[in-house]
């Protein structure tokens, strides 16, 4: 019979946030503790196909804890102390306990949440307002020194660098914008080291008279800004 | 509507609705109306010809089913596109290449659509299974029609009439009344919200509703307890769902109904298999009727039969920086992202003489003011005296400016500001907006996004003769109006403004720098027939916007 600590830490489990940045290996453990706790020492069922991949996983979880534990009492030892370590807080549930004294749990598998799997964004039932973001059309990726400085892809400067030993990295694009302008102003600070290590001219203005400084400045990239200023 | 339901209810007593796995499988082929639904339906205004329609659309539709599961758009497919695109006449014969079809279909993710990932616009979803559900309530169903009369679609019942008893819930479960101002249970609430409820559709933000918000929302003047609902694990008592109801008085064209306004249906993450939606919707609709009262309006992001209404947001940056660096906005290729700070960079000071907080003395004008405005709109609220107070001043916070962070008092919601007319000491024009902020997940630098929504405004500018149109000058007074709202928002350190195009936003968005965005909210009316309104797209001779006069918050 479960103790209510070990209620008490699985409800706390089933909703804590800190869970979702768990590992699967960590939460497959807790669900096979879980299940030797509330359900037995191993699963009763045959092992699911392998096409229900977390079905699977799951009966496995739950079958390594039938071998690893010889009784409940150690399971449930284990599961309060990975509880523990991810945030669960034995005293204030025993006073929440306290407060609202849980009822027998006749059914053995209290175990009522979902896996993580396929949980929608909208709020369970879809009605209420909906979260908008600016629409926003995807731009093709360009190969390019101008493109790799506005995707901060250092590697692919590199690479071109060393394709092309004599690259002008001061050349201006269609719209008017060095690869400094464009890397200082976008914020990656990497690109903006590579470029100034290779020299590029730092006084170049961009079509509305700003020279790489003024860009980082008025957006905020305090490194850039001090870089730049040397 | 319940009886039908009941009888096929299952032992467990969980939601009458589908199962999951049953939804996946009326998803396949042989059910061509899904993706059907979603190309027609993303805004009503097709029903009128939806024959016509669907019978022009049947080859497309049947393009569209045999290839689920394939991402890559099928030639098919662009073939027939292109024919109907030919047939119409509306783009010009040398744009029309199969490469700029597929350009185009591939840019609206159709594949994502048809394949049920997600419907037009980021719509619908699987949400599309929960038709089953909608096809036993009193509401328009898919195909009728346009009606001809307005009007309720279910007769009022007798109280005793009305089923008496709590619909049954799984063992595990229980229904448990929240009540909003005790402090407690408020934040309960908050904490199943902020941790479960809407999402955008990449899963970046999500709403966090404040606790003294959802005070606000759910306690307008005669508001009862029992339609704040909320479902609690038998055992631990923990709140793992809720659905509230708030009265208003509704005028939807000529008729004045009263209504409950359903919002914050949310179940949790993890128990979204368990079908607890439809039967929390069922058992507000219950403790609704039980108080007398047989319509609603809500609001989704999600299709799901019918809507009366699509509005689509839009939105105002003002911290682009920032904006950019949680991924809510992008820095075109074109152009930096200093210039586009400067170029959204709010004036630095208000302009209408005379603007000044809203305070209680006011009440009566704001009052006369906006119900005269709201007129203008085929649907909207009509609000009393203590309504008034409570939309536009009982959000207003505690203690003084600037004690709640810069331009906030602490726990502020809303800001509402008038216009009185130095003159004649008129209130002529007045604002409102409300802080809504979301949780950009996952992001340790910044933890929340800020934002302002645009709320009520009016203005006496709009009864002037030949004030509306392009060229009128409500235009231009509502552009000085927001603008100011713009600034006040600027100064209370808000992120981004946002609104929808609903009353007369449509025609301030563009030269106020609202650019579009990829939500879209569509309205309902539960047991109310009446023709589409106009939204995001104009109806009939009303001008986009003006159908909708209803802020859901």
């Amino acid at each position: 019979m479960p103790s209510s600590s070990f209620e008490a830490a699985a409800a706390y489990l089933s909703t804590a946030s800190s869970l979702s940045k768990v590992s699967n290996t960590i939460k497959l453990e807790l669900y096979g503790l879980f299940k030797y706790v509330t359900a037995g020492p191993t699963p009763t069922s045959s092992r699911p196909s392998i096409f229900d991949m977390t079905g699977r996983a799951k009966w496995d979880a739950w079958n390594a804890a039938g071998k690893a534990y010889t009784q409940a009492q150690d399971a449930e030892t284990r599961y309060l102390e990975i509880a523990k370590e991810l945030g669960w807080d034995e005293q204030a549930a025993v006073s929440k306990q306290h407060e609202a004294p849980s009822t027998t749990n006749e059914d053995e598998d209290g175990d009522i949440w979902d896996s993580e799997e396929d949980v929608s964004s909208q709020g369970g039932g879809g009605l209420g307002c909906a979260v908008s973001t600016m629409a926003y059309t995807k731009e093709e990726s360009e190969k390019t020194l101008h493109g790799f400085a506005v995707e901060n892809n250092l590697k692919g400067i590199e690479d071109l660098l060393s394709l092309v030993p004599d690259l002008n990295l001061d050349e201006l694009d269609e719209h008017g914008y060095t690869p400094l302008h464009l890397a200082a102003d976008r914020g990656h600070l990497d690109i903006v080291k590579l470029l100034l290590s290779k020299g590029v001219d730092k006084s170049i203005k961009d079509p509305d008279d700003m020279a790489a400084l003024e860009l980082a400045r008025i957006v905020g990239h305090r490194e850039i800004v001090s870089l730049l200023s040397e | 509507m319940a009886s039908k339901d009941q009888q096929k209810q299952p032992p467990t007593g969980i939601a009458p609705a589908e199962e999951h796995e049953e939804e996946e499988q009326t998803d396949s082929e042989d059910e061509p109306h899904d993706p059907d639904q979603a190309v027609g339906s993303s805004t009503t205004a097709l029903a009128s010809d939806s024959k016509k329609k669907k019978k022009k659309k049947s080859k497309v539709s049947r393009a569209l089913s045999a290839l689920k599961g394939k991402s890559k758009i099928p030639d098919e497919l662009v073939n027939s596109v292109l024919d109907r695109a030919k047939a119409e006449e509306s783009i010009p014969e040398g744009e029309l290449t199969p490469d700029n079809i597929r350009d185009a279909l591939e840019q609206l993710k159709i594949m994502d659509v048809v394949q049920g990932k997600v419907g037009l616009g980021g719509l619908n979803k699987k949400d599309m299974g929960a038709h089953k559900f909608w096809g036993t309530q009193p509401v328009p169903q898919p195909g009728e029609g346009p009606p001809i009369d307005d009007g309720y679609i279910e007769p009022t019942k007798p109280r005793e009439e009305v089923r008496q008893e709590p619909y049954p819930l799984h063992k595990d479960f229980e229904w448990s009344f929240l009540d909003i101002s005790d402090p407690k249970q408020c934040k309960e609430v908050y904490d199943l919200l902020s941790a479960n409820y809407v999402e955008d559709d990449q899963a970046s933000f999500r709403f966090q509703y404040s606790a003294e918000f959802l005070q606000w929302a759910l306690m307008p003047p005669g508001y009862h307890k029992e339609w704040h609902i909320g479902v609690r694990v038998t055992t631990t008592k923990k709140l793992v769902a809720f659905i509230s109801g708030v009265p208003m008085t509704l005028r939807v064209r000529k008729n004045v109904i009263n209504v409950t306004e359903i919002n914050y249906l949310c179940v949790h993450k993890r128990l979204r298999s368990k079908r607890l939606a439809p039967v929390l919707i069922k058992e507000v609709t219950r403790q609704t009727h039980l108080k007398g009262i047989f319509q609603a309006i809500y609001t989704a992001g999600v299709i799901v039969p019918t809507p009366i209404s699509t509005c689509r947001y839009f939105h105002r940056s003002l911290n682009v920086p920032k904006l950019v660096d949680i991924g809510f906005c992008y820095v075109p290729r074109n152009m930096t992202l200093a210039r586009m700070t400067r170029l959204n960079a709010a004036p630095g000071a208000t302009v209408l003489p005379g603007l000044r907080e809203m305070e209680e003395k006011d009440i009566l004008q704001v009052a006369s003011l906006f119900t005269r405005f709201m007129q203008r709109f085929s649907l909207a609220p009509i609000y009393d005296i203590g309504e008034i107070q409570h939309q536009f001043l009982s959000g207003r916070g505690e203690g003084s400016i600037g004690d709640g962070g810069q331009g906030r008092r602490e726990r502020q919601v809303t800001w509402s500001y008038v216009v009185e007319d130095p003159g004649t000491q008129q209130i002529t024009d007045f604002f409102s907006f409300y802080s809504l902020p979301s949780t950009v997940i996952g992001n340790q630098k910044h933890p929340v996004l800020e934002a302002a929504y645009l709320y009520y405004y009016a203005t006496t500018v709009a009864f002037e003769p030949g004030a509306e149109g392009e060229e009128g000058h409500l235009k231009r007074r509502l552009e000085t109006l927001i603008t100011d709202a713009l600034v006040v928002a600027n100064d209370a350190k808000f992120d981004v403004f946002n609104a929808l195009t609903l009353m007369d936003n449509v025609s301030l968005l563009q030269d106020l720098k609202f650019g579009p965005g990829d939500g879209y909210l569509n309205f309902y009316l539960y047991n109310w027939r009446t023709a589409p309104l106009s939204g995001m797209n104009a109806e009939a001779d009303v001008p986009a916007g003006k159908g909708i006069g209803v802020v859901m918050l």
